[in-house]
């Protein structure tokens, strides 16, 4: 048992950095010259920016694991086992032009360094990093088309009734929607999914940030994120169709292109701070402890 | 510090790894990029009807369809019965990322069918009796009902599912080779589904046997340039 400092490792953190670049920069050249620029994963660079910032706003609790923990033998092995896979992983992808394998190799890294240099306390302090990371992994088309499949009928069958309901001269076929002179298709296969898919990522970001004392509400805002995504679609679904028909086609592509994406995370935020803010209400009415007898004056 | 070293040098292992087995071999193109000549437009009782609309891409999907095929043969046919087909045959030179590549179930069902019955079926290619493992399925819309049959070739290996696409790349890549593939499908729009099928097995047996014989082993897999991975 030595209580002594052990100082900061200035220089080992300082290769680290640069044999990480390695690794990561080709990755991120090719995924911003491939990926990055379609909806789909436009989502990635934020989400490595936020990543960053919380191994840096954990940087205390990394320094306390760094002088209070001597690494197991266990911790050792499981490390060393992770970074061998990492390695692995990250040539098959790299070489193979396979993303989702680089990428993996990527949080296998990430994940093995933290374990072997500073043990599983550090681990712990960062386990939020690596959950959030795995939302900049890119995701298999096959396994977006399989989930966007029953969200878009769902979408698409939801708009219709909406609309007719209101009077529209509207049909529909499968995802194929009728609105007067105009035929539109719910695209894309997986417009609908990405931005479910970054707004989770934000929904997460912006629960752990809260972290409020109070379970109930952190599950309540966790398990809003996802409804809040699908409605945030829905609207916007809904008001490609509405501008379409009242403001012609190229009003309606306009809107797609230019400001759809926004819309969504404009409008899946502000439902989702709306939500926080009624839970606000209820926690103020819930008070934690017995409250004080109030003395007017 | 040892530790951060040894870390270190394992990131730069991987990153080298990552850049020296890149493969950069190409290989043959199929039909010397002459393929829309190649596919004859009249043979064995059909022959190509421009009234005839093979279910074109949305301009969405289409631009991602030029980056994954480099040749594309799409047409429709009719016999003397009145029968239609419609034939698509893409070829991509590149077709790294696996996971990149169109299944035509997908491809249907975001162009608004409801698709039905997929399953994969053994295809008769020859008349010796060769088949290959090909996928079936039935695309609806309103009273549209087409029933469509598929096969993917990587390099000279019929591939159906994602794992064996995956094990197929990298199994060449790893041999120094960039992996390229071919698409043919072949529908038609008929309410009896088992007769559809029918008619497009026969359909193809009859295509690739007009077709150059070189060509015709290309889009079934039984050419050999490389000798496909086991």
């Amino acid at each position: 048992m030595h209580t002594e400092t052990r100082p900061v490792p200035v220089a080992g953190l300082a290769v680290l950095v640069v044999a990480a670049l390695l690794v990561l920069v080709p990755t991120w050249l090719r995924l911003s010259d491939q990926l990055w620029h379609l909806e789909a994963y436009s989502h990635a660079p934020i989400i490595l920016a936020i990543v960053a910032w919380i191994c840096w706003r954990q940087r205390h609790a990394l320094a306390q694991a760094w002088q209070s923990h001597r690494v197991q033998r266990w911790e050792s092995v499981l490390a060393i086992g992770i970074l061998v896979m990492a390695t692995l992983f990250y040539i098959i992808g790299r070489s193979q032009n396979l993303p989702l394998f680089e990428s993996v190799g990527h949080w296998f890294f990430f994940i093995g360094a933290t374990l072997w240099l500073v043990g599983w306390p550090g681990v712990r302090a960062l386990w939020f990093a690596y959950l959030l990371f795995l939302f900049a992994v890119p995701i298999p088309g096959f396994l977006i088309m399989a989930a966007t499949g029953s969200l878009k009928a769902l979408i698409s069958s939801a708009v219709e009734q909406g609309l007719y309901a209101f009077g529209y001269p509207v049909a529909r076929s499968g995802v194929v929607l009728t609105i007067g002179q105009y035929q539109l298709l719910v695209a894309d296969a997986c417009s609908g999914l990405n931005s479910l898919y970054s707004l989770a990522a934000l929904g997460l970001v912006y629960v752990y940030l809260a972290a409020y004392p109070q379970r109930w509400r952190n599950g309540w805002l966790l398990a809003a994120i996802l409804p809040v995504a699908v409605l945030a679609n829905f609207i916007r679904v809904l008001a490609l169709v509405l501008i379409t028909y009242h403001y012609g086609d190229e009003a309606g592509q306009g809107f797609v292109h230019d400001f759809a994406g926004f819309f969504v995370f404009g409008v899946a935020l502000v439902v989702l701070f709306l939500i926080d803010l009624l839970l606000g209400m209820i926690a103020r009415r819930r008070p934690t402890q017995a409250p004080l007898t109030e003395v007017m004056v | 510090m040892s530790r951060f070293i040894i870390v270190a040098l394992l990131m730069v292992a991987a990153a080298a790894g990552g850049l020296l087995l890149q493969p950069s071999a190409r290989m043959p193109v199929l039909a010397d990029g002459h393929l829309a000549e190649m596919v004859p437009k009249q043979f064995a009782g059909w022959r190509v009807d421009e009234r005839v609309a093979v279910i074109a891409p949305t301009a969405d999907v289409q631009a991602n369809l030029d980056q994954i095929y480099d040749q594309v043969v799409s047409r429709g046919y009719v016999n003397a019965q009145g029968k239609r087909m419609m034939l698509t045959i893409a070829y991509g030179g590149d077709q790294s990322d696996a996971f990149k590549a169109h299944r035509q179930e997908v491809c249907y069902s975001s162009q608004g069918f409801v698709v039905s019955g997929l399953h994969g079926v053994p295809l008769a290619v020859s008349q010796q009796g060769a088949t290959l493992p090909a996928i079936r399925f039935v695309a609806a819309q309103s009273n549209r009902v087409e029933p469509v049959t598929y096969w993917f070739i990587m390099g000279e290996k019929a591939v159906r599912s994602q794992t064996e696409r995956l094990e197929t790349q990298i199994g060449y890549g790893l041999r120094g080779y960039v992996t390229d593939g071919v698409l043919v499908r072949v529908s038609s729009i008929d309410p009896d589904i088992n007769a559809g099928f029918a008619d497009q097995q026969q359909f193809v047996t009859e295509l690739l046997r007009t077709l150059p014989p070189n060509v015709a082993a290309r889009l079934t897999g039984q050419s050999s340039f490389v000798g496909a991975p086991a």
